[in-house]
């Protein structure tokens, strides 16, 4: 029989033999192409110095986690993209005019410190993005704060943007922030490739709406003033820090919504989403326990553990 | 009643060879009958080097339950039974036959005469059938078992829900008829008064022909499966058909049901009506490396590389062969293999499908809980497999997992989540039964889920078992 034997050498593997079409960087390209447009909005509403912003933080951070996974010995990750995911997360918190040192040294926090040091992608608790832009507007607010951006306004009781404006963009604010219509469009092509769970962003915005309300405020101003849209696209989609199941991502959402609300109404800071995604990324391995799936033969109750 | 959910996977317009007509294979100059064709088996070779043999005749008997009598798939002359080097195991016996290409019926080939159940038992065994799929238990074992228990309903799995594979498919289309014959034979001879064809909602022209054939008849039904990955499984086909859970550690027949391959009833029905026992097996041979992607009838003992030949040859050069569909089956690292009863597939792929993918770390993005058939949370059973957490690992329900492989197939970060499961799903198992309990808590240091595999072997717990038996011998 071996005479036959003329394929030699050939790949063994075990079952499954054929991967699903989805793999990590591909999920991470359909992040960065839902920022598209908000990118493209930032560029016509900001000019170059937005391009600067992108450009550094992105670069940075995908630097920042090739020399990081060097000096640990790891695995080269950057081929996955989710550096410059956090990259673009980073550049979408920054104002057009801040020094450009600043996002490059937040993406030092967040790729070094919030990502790698806890074991890299998936493995950390809090959103690098997040963690690292707020480093930077606890350290130097008044480099966040330019006394026009909607909140600004509605916190000094000045008038604010008109509803069209505040969802077209028309207003200050930060790069990725401003238009939640550009934010809203990556949204949907995340929803329908399938990449988040648009129940999340859908119960966020309608957790801070409710709160709001609960308040006395206007709902829809608090929805799409600030970075409540940014956040409901970009930041409690994110798959590391937010609970496994569905049911525990609704209960994520409507907390982050409430504090959310509750930070931008009594801190000093005018907007609260940075804290409130924070905080709730740190229950998440609570709400997980709590949130246990029902497998069809439970053998221990919940499935918890 | 559990939610009817759909949890698995839907491969779209998967198959290249679906409405491809089964095309008997030319006989080769030489085929190579394999003697073990699943693990644990023994034959007995009755026939010499230098016999004569027809097309049919018995040339191996069964030397245990667990195997069936091998028969010759050509007419033609024994040239050498040997062992070989080859994917099976080393020491496999393959008979060698140079085939005279006249394809003489044996004088035993004959139309059987059934007066008794009896008779239809001892006709099933000496046929050689394998119950398919994944079962590969000689038909007349499962038979025999299903008649011992209390069964009251036969389902035919006709489901072929993985990529490429059609044979199955076009089997059911093209013998319908074979294929209510063998079903009713079955209910008869065990008692069984429910018969039900389940059969994927893909195949609608099977469907069709199935649907005309069973006119009229009232004591087999036909049912439409929802076509994902993995309704041909137990638990989720009798999930899908009617409704029942199946427990994990449970057979069917604990439900009074009996699962048969839909490609065995049909070989069931040609071999009642013209006495031919199993001497081929339909065969899809697809992949981006194959000229002419078809369904062939291929004689048991075939090299692959005359089925290859037969198909158009390569068009790319193959890189990966794999026996059996893309989930389920297995590669063989060289093409030293010839066609076994239990082969389904023979998929051949070019350097552009047969890369290597590195597991990367698990993002946690839920997909594989997304697809598993049983709810599971995968993600969560592999953080207990690697913290060797037998307490969780039960909690999580993790020993229902039926291995499906679905929760690898969807992983964007390739983790092989049911190979590590599965492993560890044995690794408890046994680690349980020597600690007398049945879910084990183990310290972190006496498994890792590298050792999985390997640490019952020379494990805390083997050694233990070990003492006790030296104090009762003392």
């Amino acid at each position: 029989m071996q005479d036959k034997g003329y394929l030699e050498g050939l790949m063994v593997s075990p079952a499954p033999h054929i991967a699903g079409p989805m793999d990590s960087s591909l999920i991470m390209q359909d992040v960065l192409r839902a920022g598209i447009p908000a990118i493209i909005f930032a560029l016509i509403r900001f000019g170059p110095k937005a391009l600067a912003v992108l450009a550094v933080s992105i670069v940075s951070c995908v630097f920042l986690e090739a020399v990081t996974r060097n000096i640990l010995g790891r695995r080269q990750t950057i081929g996955d993209m989710s550096a410059a995911v956090t990259g673009m997360i980073i550049a979408f918190c920054c104002p057009a005019d801040i020094p450009l040192w600043m996002p490059a040294v937040a993406s030092f926090c967040a790729i070094v410190i919030a990502k790698q040091l806890f074991g890299g992608l998936g493995q950390n608790f809090a959103n690098p993005a997040v963690t690292g832009v707020l480093m930077m507007v606890a350290s130097y607010p008044e480099v966040f704060t330019s006394g026009d951006t909607p909140l600004e306004l509605w916190n000094n009781n000045q008038d604010v943007p008109g509803m069209l404006d505040l969802f077209i963009g028309n207003t200050s604010g930060c790069l990725g922030e401003v238009s939640a219509a550009a934010l809203l469009l990556g949204c949907l092509y995340m929803v329908f490739r399938r990449t988040i769970d648009p129940i999340t962003p859908l119960v966020y915005l309608a957790s801070i709406a409710a709160s709001a309300a609960f308040m006395g405020f206007n709902p829809l101003f608090h929805v799409l003033a600030g970075s409540s849209v940014l956040a409901a696209v970009f930041m409690v989609n994110d798959y590391a820090t937010t609970p496994l199941t569905r049911k525990g991502r609704v209960i994520f959402a409507v907390i982050c919504g409430m504090l959310t609300m509750l930070i931008r109404v009594y801190s000093s800071y005018p907007d609260g989403v940075l804290f409130a995604v924070l905080l709730t990324d740190l229950l998440t391995p609570h709400i997980d326990r709590l949130t246990g799936r029902r497998p069809l033969f439970a053998e221990g109750g919940s499935g918890d553990e | 009643m559990p939610e009817n959910k759909l949890r698995g996977i839907v491969f779209p317009k998967s198959k290249k060879t679906s409405g491809m007509t089964i095309i008997p294979m030319e006989v080769p100059d030489m085929v190579y009958i394999p003697m073990k064709q699943a693990p644990g088996e023994v034959y007995l070779p009755i026939a010499s080097p230098g016999d004569r043999v027809k097309l049919g005749q018995l040339i191996a008997e069964a030397g245990s339950p667990r195997c069936a009598p091998i028969h010759s798939s050509v007419s033609g002359e024994i040239v050498s039974i040997d062992t070989l080097a080859a994917n099976r195991d080393a020491d496999e016996l393959y008979i060698k036959i140079r085939t005279d290409g006249r394809q003489d019926l044996h004088e035993s080939v004959v139309p059987p005469r059934i007066r008794s159940s009896y008779e239809f038992f001892e006709v099933v065994r000496s046929s050689g059938l394998l119950n398919f799929g994944r079962d590969r238990t000689p038909l007349s074992t499962v038979l025999e078992n299903a008649a011992d228990a209390k069964v009251d309903t036969l389902i035919v799995n006709g489901t072929e829900s993985e990529p490429f594979l059609s044979a199955g498919g076009m089997n059911m289309l093209s013998f319908p008829g074979f294929m209510k014959d063998g079903a009713l034979a079955i209910m008869e001879h065990l008692g069984l008064n429910r018969g039900i064809f389940a059969v994927g909602s893909d195949k609608k022209p099977a469907m069709e022909a199935l649907k005309k054939e069973l006119a009229g008849e009232n004591r087999l039904e036909l049912y439409s499966v929802r076509d994902y990955y993995p309704n041909g499984f137990d638990t989720v086909l009798i999930k899908e058909v009617t409704g029942k859970l199946l427990p994990p550690g449970k057979k069917p027949a604990d439900l009074g049901i009996l699962i048969l391959d839909c490609g065995s009833v049909i070989k069931l029905g040609q071999l009642l009506d013209t006495g031919l026992p199993l001497v081929s097996r339909s065969i899809t041979v697809d992949g981006d490396a194959i000229a002419r992607p078809m369904n062939v009838e291929v004689p048991i003992g075939t090299h692959v590389t005359d089925l290859i030949a037969f198909c158009g040859g390569e068009k790319a050069p193959i890189r990966k062969i794999i026996i059996g569909g893309p989930i389920t089956g297995r590669t063989i690292e060289n093409s030293n293999y010839s066609v076994g009863k239990d082969d389904s597939a023979l998929l051949c792929f070019s350097e552009l499908y047969a890369k290597d993918t590195a597991e990367s770390s698990c993002i946690r993005c839920s997909r594989c809980a997304a697809v598993c058939p049983m709810d599971l949370m995968p993600m969560r059973i592999m953080d207990a497999v690697r913290r060797s957490d037998g307490r969780a690992f039960s909690k999580l329900s993790a020993f229902s997992c039926i291995g499906c492989s679905a929760c690898s197939y969807a992983c964007p970060a390739r983790i092989r989540l049911s190979e590590r499961i599965m492993k560890a799903v044995a690794y408890f198992k046994n680690a349980g039964k020597a600690e007398g309990s049945a879910y084990p808590s183990l310290s972190s240091n006496s498994a890792r889920v590298a050792s999985v595999g390997t640490a019952d072997a020379n494990g805390a717990p083997s050694a233990r078992r070990k003492g006790k038996g030296g104090r009762n011998a003392g």
